[in-house]
């Protein structure tokens, strides 16, 4: 009997769902914070080439190994190139390294999502089977694989994290398109003869924007983490360019004279892994409760 | 007409739970005093949200991390439950007190066979070999009504309905012999027919055993039917408290009155109900926490805090007006 | 039982078919001719023929698949192309390496993860939940190779409290071996560890709130006992998830982690093929690793089972 009384009582005006996400995600302060962090981490990126104190490819031999100072903010490396600088020039790698491998796996992954989920069927079980089955391979080994096939570089290996992760997106946006389908708007819409391109469009992208955010953010982190690796291993970046894990590859030789060598790149992959997973995991819990199976 | 002769086995005395909120606690059972002697069944009757589980869950000390206990007594046999150490009050759940919840569906662990989970009771109470636990387990189903219950003990709860969940719920709680049993909206989950077989089979075992039964209801149907004795609750307060059949026959607060008239009769009667809603806790009426909803509201009520009144040695009510009321009822 | 260990056999081999495709189809991206990269620019068309044909370059695709997956089937995944030493046996010389490897930051991951979700849970809103929550995050969003390398650095080189590279064999030396892999081990688990912490805890603190859980309390038993025995065992279920995808991961950085550690596992027999493009060595080791991953999962999910009865009998 309350129940109903409270229903039929005007509620407070309804709250707009983009003022209701950001109220809940304003809430959040660490992830206010880091979303600052990977503003301030692009705006590095992108003005990377003007905002070094030094030539980040400079060798100058006489400091080599040099201590965090004057001369150099963070020290020098084993040939005497600016550690600052090269971090900045790395910012812009990683970051792009990360975006290329994000847009590559969303491009491989959503439509193909999209179908599978709308057409169910054959479709869905043929290209589901698929997702599966590409999820079993270690994705760092079939990362390797691919650039083992079309050569080392940073390009390539991006491209390879890119198919690697195209799963994830492929699960998320079919699961979507899942949901959507059984709504009885939808339905609707088919029944006034509404062509299918217009009910993606219309219907079926809109409701994919937080899911998506999610998936970029944590898909995002991930390829950082990968590029991160692969580097390491030398199969991405290739010298004189530098990504915060190729700066990593040489600093173990010299980690006894000049730790910073392995503690900051490692310390830059850690912040923005942690800002991007948090303010995924942010977006995710902003989202409310009619969204939220979506996500 | 079974009148409470022997001592209480259950005496709650001023019970009082707090409620902790953001803007400090508040207070959601205040004050509540209930007596269950063996062999009785007390009712405790109201709307949702006046206090029923809390009461009952409080007895328990279940009330988890937002509630506490603020004053009062639950005398069992004597002994004050609220001052008993953690490791003492386990020995009382489920070995002289047992519990049934209101859903019978979630109630049970579903990664056991019900064999097990009542088997593990009688384990944890009575220090006995696991072959011991488990024959005694295959009883108890056998007494709930479980056919083949030796077969059945080794399923899962999936694998039960509603109703024969219940049952087994009823098993575990019956297990170690308790004196006391509360009874949670037990039969509120159920298909009407299974709600009657559940209340037979209470009846039935509240009888074998003498146990005190305290069942908790907002179903004066479901009431009337196993009761001897009724409290009635409005927001954390007893309201009134009779033998089931004066309550029935002569409610003296205007609550009972009203919560009777809305109970589904005859064919063809038409459905009362109280208007209005129940008070929020943090907004309740310095006086008769019902005046607002009341139709015999006058201006004496709203003054303070009301006691409740003897009407005779075994009712009691809640209100102002009480002598007024009863002489416009007669 | 017997059915669902069957239906789930049938998806595995059905997995592991379009893994070995996928696999196979790495060959056609190569670009040019893959004879150049063992013959250099200067080779003389006839050479460039005898060793397509030798290769079986010239035969059909399906043909060349048919024969790849056969070979694969009776144990033989081809020959290298830089020495012609057989892929299986190339890799059954190191394979013990990385198994130990990740066999035993898995089982450290578990238990670590689970100590510390679980704690967490029943602790839940204390400092320690905090500091989990905190370090869980850290853990996930760290290179694991960059902790092996910080290690290294700091508990190996300075402080010379373990070895830093190589690898001693199990039969050989036990206390050796187990100084050797410890950093290794520490390294790997410790990202699998705070995934299965974040997700143990997450599932504990769900579970703690289900209905079944006050009739627990009701029935006199401990915390203890309901936890251990009765909550974990229904938050296990999407904890056994984390767990499966683990092992692939696990499985994939340990290539990372025994680049650090320079161990001689299948890791960095992968890296040295990739670097001469070694396709066929690349291939038998992704098909291998993942065959070996898919057969881990299907034990993981046959656990669900036992954790579940519900679910045992409707798949």
């Amino acid at each position: 009997m309350t129940a109903l009384v409270e229903k039929a009582l005007p509620a407070t005006p309804p709250e707009s769902a983009w003022r209701a996400f950001r109220r809940r995600f304003g809430r959040q302060r660490l992830a206010v914070v880091m979303a600052g962090v990977l503003g301030v981490l692009v705006l590095i990126a992108v003005l990377a080439p003007w905002i070094t104190p030094q030539d980040p490819n400079a060798q100058t031999l006489l400091d080599r190994l040099d201590a965090p100072g004057a001369e150099h903010w963070l020290g020098a490396d084993d040939l005497g190139r600016d550690v600052a600088s090269r971090l900045i020039v790395a910012t812009r790698v990683t970051i792009y390294a990360g975006a290329l491998a994000t847009v590559v796996s969303m491009v491989i992954g959503l439509p193909f999502g999209l179908l599978a989920g709308y057409l169910r069927g054959w479709t869905d079980a043929v290209l589901s089977r698929i997702a599966d089955a590409l999820m079993a391979i270690p994705p760092l080994l079939f990362a390797m694989a691919i650039v083992a096939v079309l050569g080392r570089g940073v390009t390539n290996a991006m491209i390879a994290i890119g198919i690697v992760t195209a799963p994830r997106f492929f699960r998320m946006a079919r699961g979507v398109a899942l949901v959507i389908r059984e709504e009885t708007y939808i339905e609707a819409a088919r029944s006034i003869g509404c062509p299918t391109s217009t009910i993606v469009r219309t219907h079926v992208l809109p409701n994919m924007a937080s899911p998506l955010i999610v998936q970029v953010s944590i898909t995002m982190g991930f390829a950082i983490l990968f590029e991160a690796g692969l580097s390491f291993l030398g199969l991405g970046v290739q010298p004189p360019d530098a990504s915060w894990g190729s700066m990593l590859q040489r600093s173990t030789q010299f980690a006894g004279e000049a730790p910073w060598l392995v503690l900051l790149p490692g310390l830059a992959i850690l912040l923005t892994v942690l800002a991007l997973n948090t303010v995924g995991d942010a977006v995710r819990d902003s989202v409310g409760r009619e969204n939220r199976r979506l996500v | 007409m079974k009148a409470p002769v022997l001592e209480p086995v259950l005496d709650v005395r001023d019970l009082v739970v707090e409620v902790g909120t953001a803007h400090g606690p508040l207070v959601v059972v205040d004050g509540v005093s209930l007596a269950v002697a063996p062999g009785e069944t007390l009712g405790l009757v109201g709307e949702s949200g006046s206090g029923k589980t809390l009461t009952a869950l409080a007895v328990m000390r279940l009330l988890g991390s937002s509630a506490r206990i603020a004053g009062g007594q639950v005398l069992l046999e004597g002994t004050d439950l609220t001052t008993l150490g953690v490791k003492q009050m386990r020995e009382v759940r489920g070995g002289r007190i047992g519990m049934v919840f209101q859903e019978p569906m979630t109630a049970l662990d579903p990664a056991y066979t019900v064999g097990e989970q009542v088997a593990e009771t009688v384990r944890r109470h009575r220090r006995v070999p696991r072959k011991q636990a488990w024959k005694r387990a295959v009883e108890l189903l056998d007494r709930v009504g479980i056919p083949s219950p030796e077969r059945r003990a080794r399923d899962y709860p999936h694998h039960f309905s509603g109703g024969m969940r219940q049952r087994v719920v009823i098993a575990m709680a019956l297990s170690c012999d308790p004196v006391v049993l509360l009874a949670d909206e037990p039969t509120t989950a159920l298909d009407v027919t299974v709600q009657e077989q559940i209340l037979t089979l209470l009846a039935g075992l509240r009888d074998e055993s003498g146990l005190a039964l305290l069942f908790i209801s907002h179903d004066l149907g479901v009431i009337a039917d196993i009761c001897d004795r009724v409290a009635v609750m409005y927001a954390g307060q007893v309201v009134e408290t009779a033998p089931v059949h004066d309550l029935f026959a002569a409610p003296r607060h205007p609550y009972t009155d009203a919560l009777l008239h809305c109970v589904p009769g005859a064919a063809g009667t038409r459905l009362a109900t109280i208007p209005g809603t129940v008070p929020a806790f943090d907004a309740l009426p310095p006086g008769c926490r019902f005046a607002p909803r009341c139709a015999h509201v006058a201006p004496g009520c709203d003054d303070g805090p009301v006691a409740l009144e003897i009407v005779d040695p075994a009712h009691r009510a809640r209100c102002v007006r009480l002598d007024e009321l009863a002489e416009v009822a007669s | 039982m017997l059915r669902l260990v069957a239906t789930r056999l049938l998806t595995l081999l059905l997995l592991v078919w379009i893994v070995s495709i996928a696999v196979f189809a790495l060959v056609l991206l190569i670009p040019g001719d893959p004879t150049s990269t063992l013959l250099g620019d200067n080779a003389t068309p006839e050479q460039v023929a005898t060793l397509r044909a030798s290769m079986g370059l010239d035969d059909p695709l399906i043909v060349r698949y048919g024969d790849w997956l056969g070979g694969a089937l009776g144990g033989d995944l081809g020959t290298s192309m830089l020495t012609s030493y057989p892929v299986t046996q190339a890799i059954t010389d190191r394979i013990g390496i990385t198994v130990s490897l990740v066999v035993l930051s898995l089982v450290v991951s578990v238990v670590v993860g689970l100590a510390i979700g679980v704690l967490a849970a029943v602790r839940q809103g204390g400092v320690f939940d905090r500091i989990a929550l905190l370090g869980s995050s850290v853990g996930i969003a760290m290179p694991n190779f960059w902790l092996g390398l910080v290690l290294v650095t700091f508990l190996g080189a300075e402080l010379g409290l373990f070895p830093t590279s190589g690898y001693v064999d199990l039969g050989a030396d036990p206390a050796q071996w187990a100084a050797h892999l410890a950093l290794p081990v520490v390294t790997l688990a410790a990202g699998g560890a705070a995934e299965i912490a974040r997700q143990a805890r997450a599932s504990v603190v769900d579970t703690l709130q289900l209905d079944f859980v006050r009739t627990l309390h009701a029935k006199g038993l401990s915390p203890l006992s309901i936890v251990g025995k009765h909550a974990l065992r229904t938050a296990l279920i999407p904890v056994i998830t984390v767990i499966g995808l683990q092992v692939s991961r696990l499985f994939g950085l340990s290539v990372l982690v025994e680049a650090v550690f320079a161990l001689p596992g299948i890791g960095s027999l992968m890296v040295q093929s990739v670097f001469d493009r070694d396709i066929p060595m690349v291939q038998g080791t992704v098909l291998l690793a993942t065959v070996v991953v898919v057969t881990v999962n299907l034990l993981v999910d046959l656990s669900y089972g036992w954790l579940n009865p519900k679910a045992a009998l409707t798949s």
